[in-house]
């Protein structure tokens, strides 16, 4: 859930991260299942992503490699926004 | 490279002893298969794991003392934790469950050396098992180019093993991989890594019990308790032991007890996992350079992905591989055609009259050339299709098709086996084994048919010949034309993967997780080396099994011979082919078709392509002049109904087109399908529906057509 | 050559091809596959498939 305050930077699921920034993973949330595929893939707690494109179905890099994530699969990441789109 | 002081270089081994098996480990995209390529060449053997539908791919490469050396190449995969029958393969080899296949002495892990972290992980899990293992860096040079500097020597000695650097597409680092692999002793890796407190004790349990009642070795037996315990849902392939009643209870006890506390059990050692590799990692990996700003690829990446200009740049791509399908095929395909008339005519003039004459001009010369005249279509769509594959495009196409796949249930990664079935559907069907949803699987497994395979290529070629005659025809149609049928096998493809999901095979929603693998330039020569492998087996395909079935086809419209004075169409019409098509043709008239287009219906089961051999038969067997072979279109333009008016005509060519579109008829899919469902039900059903529809869809456009007098 | 002949010659032709695929349809039962023949590419786009 997005929370912001003075202290806490915004917090955002991935699939609602402008395209061209980059976040931090802070947690993976949602079904077990599809946490630990995701944590395998690298997406790891903080871990550095940065979003390159699409909306629903979305494109980032991530350590090196680009991943394409449909939707459902973006919304168990939770990322904190370090650096707006260019 | 020279040796590094604490590997010695070992002296050659007694003659009687065993040479080791070697694994071969890693991510997927890694560079896995190229090293395997560059370490077995052309040595490789390729079948199947009893009882699952996972390739098993062995090789031979040789040590530095000539000795043969197996090597296995394993599926490749991010972590041990089974997902896929591919995965779970790879998982029961390296814990020796398999019976048919012997636990590897050593193992080979690869890793992407520009994303090292990642890599490790799977690294990290097979180094529990306590088995000699060599770890390859791949993808030096790119490593490089991002800026990143890897201490190898030091990794090596954290991990004690020896650590290869490599280039496996330039050669580079085999050489020191050779000589590791031929050494007669391997160090045993050093390895601990802290396991969190609460589920440390359900491990020593586990392990214990796997020692004892399941009879592993301690380390596998270590090795095993973490996967069971990070294995959420467990996937059991046939061919593997199972485990004991003791064991299983114990796993069982402590998964409820983790249940009732809420302890993210695989959670949390995923992520001590990742700690330990964070660790390692820091010490070994720096950042030389600063990594450039975006690079060519993500600025390529952001306008073949993007919502609209991805559709366009798509959509081009296609239409250029169909133009230049009809443009740059026209002189070699005609060359073909005469050259194969030229050498029917002379065989000819050269031999008496006879069955055997006939057998060789009209059976086989004219079975299998008209199949061969379409080679070079053949070639230039495979051409394509190699080399958008190797600059990396093809997965950036399948997520642009994730969107309009996901909107009818489907995942994104069918669309490659989809794709792959416009070539032969037969290995799009073998690649749906990658699919985790075994609904999704299926349902990709029933329309994959649909597209429009290279079989039909011929058919479609054909009849567009046949329905437009004469080369004052524009390219353009001939294009429309192509790209429709493409495209209604696409949408037939869509359509019904649509309504699967929503009524038989109702399932969740698709989720899709992919790597894009960097662009690069297309490797000309793989492609190449590829487009002839294909042009090979078609040809190979053309001088056998077409053959011999244009052969039988032959004999089938010559016997029963008709009564000496009869012309040809009488002497066909009363053969077993001939009887055969008569007996179809109630049912296909409504759809424009005569029982020699019958004839050609029943011969396609054996091929699709095998329809345009059967014409050729069937035509130039019933041409009245018997002096000179007709090409094919010739020869179909004056085909006549019974009541004088032409068979081909362009509204019967279309409806014959659209019925190939849809009709199940190649018997190798049905036994493929059959094979990889474990089923007669879906193969059965699947040919219902799809030779249904087709003959509806006929039906329609024929009557139709017929109405408005065409 | 005599039309008997080329008859005689035609049949056996004809006797052996029919013999050679149905044994292949049999051998194909055993051992189910593409028989290499329809171009296997699997493997090939197996790897850009992996997710």
């Amino acid at each position: 859930m997005p929370k912001s305050s003075q202290h806490q930077p915004v917090q955002v699921p991935l699939s609602e991260l402008p395209v061209g920034s980059a976040g931090r993973v802070r947690a993976l949330t949602g079904e077990a299942e599809v946490c630990q595929r995701l944590r395998e893939m690298g997406f790891c707690e903080s871990a550095v992503i940065q979003k390159i494109s699409g909306q629903h179905t979305l494109v980032c890099q991530l350590c090196g490699t680009r991943i394409a994530l449909s939707e459902r699969a973006a919304q168990h990441i939770v990322v904190e926004l370090i650096r707006g789109g260019s | 490279m020279p040796l590094p002081p604490h590997l010695q270089p070992s002296a050659p081994p007694a003659p009687d002893r065993r040479q080791p098996v070697y694994a071969l480990v890693g991510n997927p995209n890694c560079g896995k298969s190229t090293l395997f390529n560059a370490l077995t060449g052309l040595k490789q053997k390729i079948g199947n794991y009893p009882g699952v539908t996972v390739e098993k791919k062995t090789g031979t490469a040789w040590s530095q003392h000539g000795q043969p050396l197996t090597v296995i190449d394993l599926p490749g995969a991010y972590s041990l934790a089974a997902r896929s029958p591919d995965e779970a393969v790879l998982r029961d080899v390296l814990l020796g469950r398999r019976t048919d296949t012997p636990m590897p002495d050593r193992i080979i892990c690869i890793a992407d050396s520009t994303n090292l972290e990642r890599n490790l992980y799977i690294v990290h899990q097979i180094l529990d098992l306590g088995r000699p293992v060599i770890l390859v860096l791949n993808m030096m040079d790119l490593a490089a180019q991002a800026g990143l500097d890897i201490r190898v020597a030091r990794l090596s000695e954290a991990l004690g093993i020896p650590v290869i650097p490599c280039e496996a597409t330039n050669g580079r680092g085999l050489v020191e991989l050779k000589l590791a692999m031929s050494r007669p002793d391997l160090p045993l890796p050093r390895h601990s890594w802290s396991i969190p407190a609460p589920i440390a004790a359900a491990v020593s349990e586990l392990q214990a019990s796997l020692v004892e009642n399941d009879r592993r070795a301690p380390l596998i037996a270590r090795a095993e308790a973490l996967l069971l315990l990070t294995d959420q849902d467990t996937v059991r392939v046939a061919g593997s032991t199972t485990l004991s009643p003791r064991t299983l209870e114990i796993f069982q006890s402590w998964q409820k007890r983790w249940g009732t506390s809420g302890t993210d059990w695989a959670g949390s050692l995923v992520q001590s996992r990742y700690d330990a590799i964070t660790g390692l990692t820091a010490n070994v990996v720096r950042q030389a350079t600063a990594p450039a700003g975006p690079n060519t690829s993500d600025r390529i990446d952001a306008v073949v992905t993007h919502p609209v200009w991805g559709w366009l740049v798509l959509g081009a791509v296609m239409t250029a591989l169909f133009v230049s399908i009809f443009t740059l095929a026209q002189a070699p395909m005609d060359w073909i055609g005469n050259h194969a008339s030229l050498l029917a005519d002379a065989v000819k003039h050269r031999m008496a009259p006879g069955d055997l004459r006939d057998l060789i001009t009209d059976g086989a010369i004219g079975g299998v050339g008209s199949v061969i005249t379409f080679l070079p279509q053949i070639l230039i769509l495979f051409f394509f299709i190699g080399l958008l594959e190797s600059t990396g495009y093809m997965a950036r196409a399948a997520f642009i098709m994730d969107r309009l796949m996901s909107r009818v249930g489907l995942n994104g990664k069918s669309f490659i086996p989809m794709l792959s079935s416009y070539a032969c559907a037969i290995p799009g069907i073998m690649a749906t084994r990658t699919i985790e949803d075994p609904k999704d699987r299926l349902v990709t497994i029933l329309v994959a048919p649909l597209m429009s395979c290279s079989a039909r290529l011929p058919v479609y070629l054909l009849m567009i010949a046949a329905l437009m005659p004469g080369n004052q025809v524009p390219v353009p149609a001939k294009v429309g034309l192509m790209l429709l049928m493409y495209a209604l096998g696409t949408l037939g493809a869509f359509g019904f993967a649509w309504l699967f999901k929503r009524t038989l095979l109702k399932g969740e929603p698709p989720l899709m997780i992919m790597e894009l693998p960097p662009y690069r330039l297309p490797r000309l020569r793989d492609v190449l080396q590829q487009m002839g492998g294909r042009a090979w087996i078609f040809l190979r395909r053309a001088g056998t099994f077409i053959l011999g079935i244009s052969i039988v086809l032959w004999f089938l419209a010559a016997y029963p011979k008709a009564s000496a004075g009869a012309n040809p169409a009488q002497q066909l019409a009363q053969s077993f082919a001939g009887r055969a098509g008569h007996a179809l043709e109630p049912v296909i008239k409504p759809l424009g078709f005569d029982w020699q287009i019958g004839i050609g219906l029943i011969s396609s089961f054996a091929a699709r392509e095998v329809f345009v051999s059967t014409m050729g038969v069937v035509f130039n067997a019933s041409a009245d002049d018997k002096e000179n072979t007709a090409p094919l279109q010739q020869a179909m333009g004056k085909a006549r109904w019974p009541d004088g008016r032409a068979l081909f005509t362009p509204l019967a060519c279309f409806s014959l087109m659209i019925f190939y579109v849809f009709a199940m008829q190649c018997m190798s899919t049905i036994a493929v399908v059959k094979r990889e469902t474990n089923s007669w039900k879906w193969p059965i059903f699947q040919t219902v529906y799809m030779t249904g529809t087709a003959w509806m869809l006929s039906f329609i456009v024929y009557q139709t057509g017929s109405a408005l007098g065409f | 050559m005599s039309p008997e002949l080329q008859t005689v010659v035609a049949l056996v032709l004809v006797a052996l091809a029919a013999g050679w695929l149905v044994r292949r349809a049999l051998a194909k039962r055993k051992k189910p596959g593409c028989g290499s023949d329809c171009g296997c590419a699997a493997e090939k786009f197996k790897s850009s498939l992996k997710q």
